[in-house]
């Protein structure tokens, strides 16, 4: 769904948008636009599998590991770029802290690449450690739940922790850009600086296949990696526990009230 | 225990566009206390903070000139001497009604509505 403030700008989105879809052979449906005569893009992926999708929860148990696709955080240099054109006193923030706006602009050039990739490849990858139909889901052989870390960042953890009833401990939280999300936290460009979007998977899996399957996602060119495990299912208390780096790229204390930080 | 408080109701493009996040920055580079907050049904954002006299109006003159990158078509303005609302941090919320419903902001919310009341704002 596309709404733009002129009829040439509409149809440039459009014609974007085919290009796309042709690539990756996507099927658009179109739905009718609000005339708002504005900018606005937006879009909802319907997509068809055939094997049970990994929704296992209640099959989540103690030592499990928790992997990522790939680092996250990519938000932070599209955000303190954008934030730079408002306010320009960024720009000698930037240059206070040794870093040049030639990496900036580098940063958020290869961010807009890594959202405007759809995660196919390690969806498929995904899909092959996935039971049939009709089969029960194996724990030690399957994958048992699936999240993505987007605009949330490192809070999925907590609602993922939340949701599968654990305390999920985190020994590490892999970031694209960790000098530009330490940046965006210290000078308040962003509450969050780990959020991202079009995101990392984050997978929860026995560690019999934690390592295969890292090796099939690396084959798929992505940075996969182990980041903690389960340290208790059945938690009265479901929590996230994070290492202390995390106060560096998260200045909401709100967000950080809800992790134990060790 | 009494503060010096100001109240701001902007109103135009202001809303999901990041204008709230700058709002959050410069509180919290001026180690400000208070809330930015969603006026959806008015196209506004209403933002309160406490503070000395001299730093609120630092804040209000930063916040001015934001509308020179945002679509903005009004300001208002409240400067006043209140209660202390205690507010421990500088925080972003989605709606009046999330406001309401947090442990400090039942008071602020129902004194926001009634500005924007008065304003016709909603």
């Amino acid at each position: 769904m596309i709404n733009a403030p002129d009829q040439d700008v509409l149809e440039k989105l459009y014609q974007n948008m085919r290009d796309f879809a042709n690539r990756y052979g996507f099927k658009i449906i179109d739905v009718p636009r609000p005339s708002r005569g504005r900018l606005l893009l937006g879009a909802t992926v319907v997509g068809e599998i055939d094997r049970r999708p990994p929704m296992f929860d209640d099959h989540v148990k103690d030592d499990m590991m928790i992997i990522v696709t790939r680092p996250f955080g990519e938000l932070a240099p599209l955000n303190i770029y954008l934030a730079s054109i408002i306010d320009q006193s960024i720009i000698n923030d930037l240059e206070r802290e040794g870093i040049d706006l030639s990496d900036l602009i580098k940063a958020k050039d290869h961010a807009y690449t890594t959202i405007s990739t759809p995660n196919i490849s390690a969806a498929k990858t995904i899909y092959k450690y996935l039971p049939e139909i009709n089969e029960d889901p194996d724990p030690e052989n399957h994958i048992m739940t699936t999240t993505d870390v987007t605009g949330p960042g490192i809070y999925v953890f907590v609602e993922l922790a939340e949701k599968i009833k654990s305390i999920i401990e985190l020994e590490d939280i892999p970031l694209m850009f960790p000098k530009f999300s330490e940046f965006a936290t210290k000078y308040f460009i962003m509450p969050n600086a780990t959020a991202g979007t079009n995101g990392a998977f984050v997978i929860i899996s026995h560690r019999n296949i934690a390592e295969s399957l890292i090796k099939d996602l690396r084959r798929e060119g992505l940075e996969p990696k182990i980041i903690g495990r389960i340290l208790r299912t059945k938690a009265s208390e479901p929590r996230l526990r994070a290492p202390r780096n995390i106060i560096r790229y998260v200045a909401d204390k709100k967000i950080l009230s809800y992790i134990k930080i060790y | 225990m009494s503060c010096n408080t100001l109240t701001l109701i902007i109103c135009g493009d202001v809303i999901n566009v990041g204008f709230r996040r700058h709002v959050w920055r410069y509180a919290k580079l001026m180690n400000l206390r208070g809330l930015v907050v969603n006026v959806d049904e008015a196209s506004c954002v209403s933002i309160y903070v406490e503070g000395s006299e001299e730093s609120l109006k630092i804040f209000s003159e930063k916040i001015m000139s934001l509308t020179k990158s945002f679509n903005i078509s009004n300001v208002d303005m409240i400067l006043s001497k209140d209660s202390c609302k205690s507010f421990e941090d500088f925080e972003i919320y989605n709606y009046l009604k999330d406001l309401a419903s947090s442990d400090k902001g039942f008071r602020l919310s129902k004194e926001l509505e009634k500005i924007l009341k008065t304003k016709c704002l909603i």
